[in-house]
């Protein structure tokens, strides 16, 4: 073995109980690095994907003036015969499925308590509104020909009390700006864990929305959803929509994209505390080594040692508890990421409506840990510990034996 | 043949404004195969003419030829290739490094230089200073004479031409003392290697065969026995 590495890996030995602790320093930095960057990463990808599979779709095509803002009713703003333009779209093979909606601004009356929401028209036979079937909860799902049921969220339904059968007020905006009033049945209670859109979003056949709204063979929106989101950009090519607006999940989600961008730019500098913390605490341990192995220094220099050489000698005990430290924080932090990416962690309610464009679920999921997430967190780690080894290093080297000879330590 | 001359050299230490005139202009010079003893009082420079000879500081005036070579002026790295190949150290406080063995203090130094194949070598020095049956002890597992006859050795590993020891005897006590110089004594007479100590000791001044007293950083006698 070389005579540094050995000597080195004395060193590290001669008071273990430091040196375990100041790997152990980097090993906590390293896990906690990778566990951030994953929760992080989960969080905002599981937004998008909420977002998409809840509100926005792959793609959606409505027409150039409809805002889901203001979910205008009037024709002009409303696709027509939209049922003909979905069955076309779905012949397209990279398309899971294509189905109208009919998005109407709504207020719920029930018992003293009115609540504004809004209520989405859909096809309950469509395979993208399997997301609600799936997360029913009590109570049966909408059929199409249902003229006065309706579905209700999980929190909205706590909040008032409401139960599967329970009547219920709603009155919706119609096309001709006009309001309409009708009592619904609660056929049955969803939830999509997602609590900001659960408790604001009524759901009711599309037909009985058309009716309702007076918006007869119109919809807001064809929602679209993909197989694979990769082929957005070759269906949306496909997709034959001529006077209506084609938008991706790109362009209805610049919001989450701008918020991940700003998250990355935050977690770079939460990174960067970190491994601030963790290179004083290497350089403490470095220096005081470097304090308490002055005469030796001045012995290894009459020897004959050259100031390098003592150089490596230190910068080879960082690099041995940077390795340590990593290899742990490894260890440590690939488990629990590939743990809480099974199970999730519970964050409740937010408080972000859904109308803020973006929706986050009541779990987080962190992304489970990537072969880029290990290099970059191993190599961040690893340079910083060493770097942070550099000045006591250079200390060391930088003494006249002489000096340090006549050292009381 | 000469190892080592001093000519005209001062060592002005400086604390803030206070100036410490540890050697005042010292000529001396130490031949092959001497065993020399440097005498004196505290503070008489006899450390700092030692530090001067083993190249581990440079004068403030004067120059200094080890082997033929000038270190008056020499860099760091050059004082310490020097030291590696020509120039041995033994030290008052045994100076061995904590966390090697006997036998890995004593191979240090050719480590250092990049000698190969020193196993043999290594255990015939611990056994020329009567400890090779401590090749795997540390230091913390030795007795003070026995990690004063490990850094004997350890001066001994590079070959060298001159040996430095300040005070070597200064902790041990009169047996191991005198076992510590019997040893060096024979190694000076077998092997030729020059000695020079720095000691207040009667015991390593009994051994010279030359004695340099100094008072206030000058050579006041210098005799040879």
């Amino acid at each position: 073995m070389n005579y540094i590495l050995k000597m080195s890996l004395r060193n590290l030995a001669r008071n273990k109980r430091r040196s375990v602790f100041s790997a152990l320093a980097v090993s906590i930095g390293t896990a906690l690095l990778l566990f951030m960057s994953a929760t992080l990463r989960g969080e905002m990808r599981g937004s998008l994907d909420l977002t998409i599979n809840l509100y926005t779709g792959h793609l959606q095509i409505h027409t150039e003036n409809y805002k889901d803002s203001n979910m205008s009713l009037k024709r002009a703003d409303t696709i027509e015969n939209p049922l003909r333009i979905s069955q076309q779209i779905e012949t397209i093979t990279q398309v899971k499925a294509a189905t109208p909606r009919l998005n109407a601004s709504a207020v719920l009356a029930f018992k003293n308590e009115t609540i504004g929401l809004q209520v989405i028209g859909i096809d309950p036979s469509s395979e993208a509104n399997a997301i609600y079937r799936e997360g029913l909860i009590d109570g049966k799902f909408l059929t199409a020909d249902d003229r006065e049921g309706v579905l209700v969220g999980y929190p909205l339904a706590e909040n008032l009390g409401l139960k599967v059968g329970d009547s219920i007020d709603l009155i919706l905006n119609t096309s001709d700006g006009e309001t309409d009033e009708q009592p619904f049945i609660i056929r049955g209670i969803y939830t999509t864990d997602t609590p900001g859109y659960d408790k604001a979003t009524i759901f009711m056949p599309l037909e009985k929305a058309q009716t309702i709204t007076r918006t007869e063979n119109h919809a807001s929106m064809i929602y679209i959803l993909l197989n694979n989101m990769d082929d957005t950009d070759a269906v949306k090519a496909a997709i034959q929509a001529p006077g209506y607006v084609i938008e991706d999940w790109r362009d209805m989600n610049k919001l989450i994209i701008i918020v991940e961008q700003l998250s990355n730019a935050m977690m770079f500098f939460f990174n960067l505390m970190v491994l601030g913390v963790t290179s004083t605490v290497i350089m403490n341990t470095l220096l005081m080594a470097v304090y308490e192995r002055t005469r030796e220094m001045g012995i290894l220099g009459a020897l004959g040692m050259k100031a390098k050489q003592i150089k490596a000698l230190f910068l080879t005990e960082a690099t041995l508890l940077a390795i340590g430290g990593v290899l742990v924080g490894l260890a440590i932090g690939i488990p629990l990421v590939l743990y809480f990416s099974n199970i999730g962690f519970v964050v409740g309610d937010i408080g972000i409506s859904a109308n803020s464009g973006m929706m986050f679920g009541n779990s987080i999921y962190p992304d489970p840990t990537t072969f880029a997430d290990v290099i970059s967190v191993s190599l961040a780690g690893l340079l910083i510990t060493i770097a942070s080894g550099y000045y006591p290093a250079s200390q060391a080297a930088k003494m006249e034996p002489v000096d340090a000879l006549h050292s009381n330590n | 043949m000469e190892i080592a001359k001093l000519t005209n050299i001062t060592r002005v230490y400086t604390v803030g404004e206070v100036e410490t005139h540890a050697l005042r202009g010292v000529d001396l010079t130490i031949g092959k195969k001497e065993f020399t003893t440097l005498v004196g009082p505290s503070g008489s420079g006899k450390t700092t003419l030692l530090q001067l000879l083993g190249c581990l500081d440079q004068p403030t005036s004067g120059k200094v030829l080890i082997n033929g070579q000038d270190a008056t002026n020499m860099s760091r790295n050059e004082r310490a290739d020097l030291r590696k190949g020509t120039i041995g150290f033994v030290f008052q406080f045994y100076a061995l490094v904590p966390t090697l063995t006997a036998y890995e203090n004593v191979e240090l130094p050719m480590l250092l230089m990049g000698k190969k194949n020193h196993k043999a070598r290594v255990m015939e020095l611990l056994d020329a200073v009567g400890i090779a049956d401590r090749a795997d002890h540390r230091p913390d597992q030795m007795s003070g004479g026995q990690q004063q006859r490990v850094a004997v050795a350890r001066a001994l590993a590079s070959d060298p031409l001159l040996i430095l020891a300040d005070e070597p005897t200064a902790n041990l006590d009169t047996a191991n003392g005198d076992q510590v110089m019997d040893i060096m004594k024979k190694l000076n007479e077998e092997t030729g290697t020059t000695f020079v100590f720095a000691t207040h000791d009667p015991r390593v001044i009994k051994y010279a065969t030359r004695v340099v007293t100094l008072q206030d950083g000058l050579v006041i006698s210098d005799e040879v026995k």
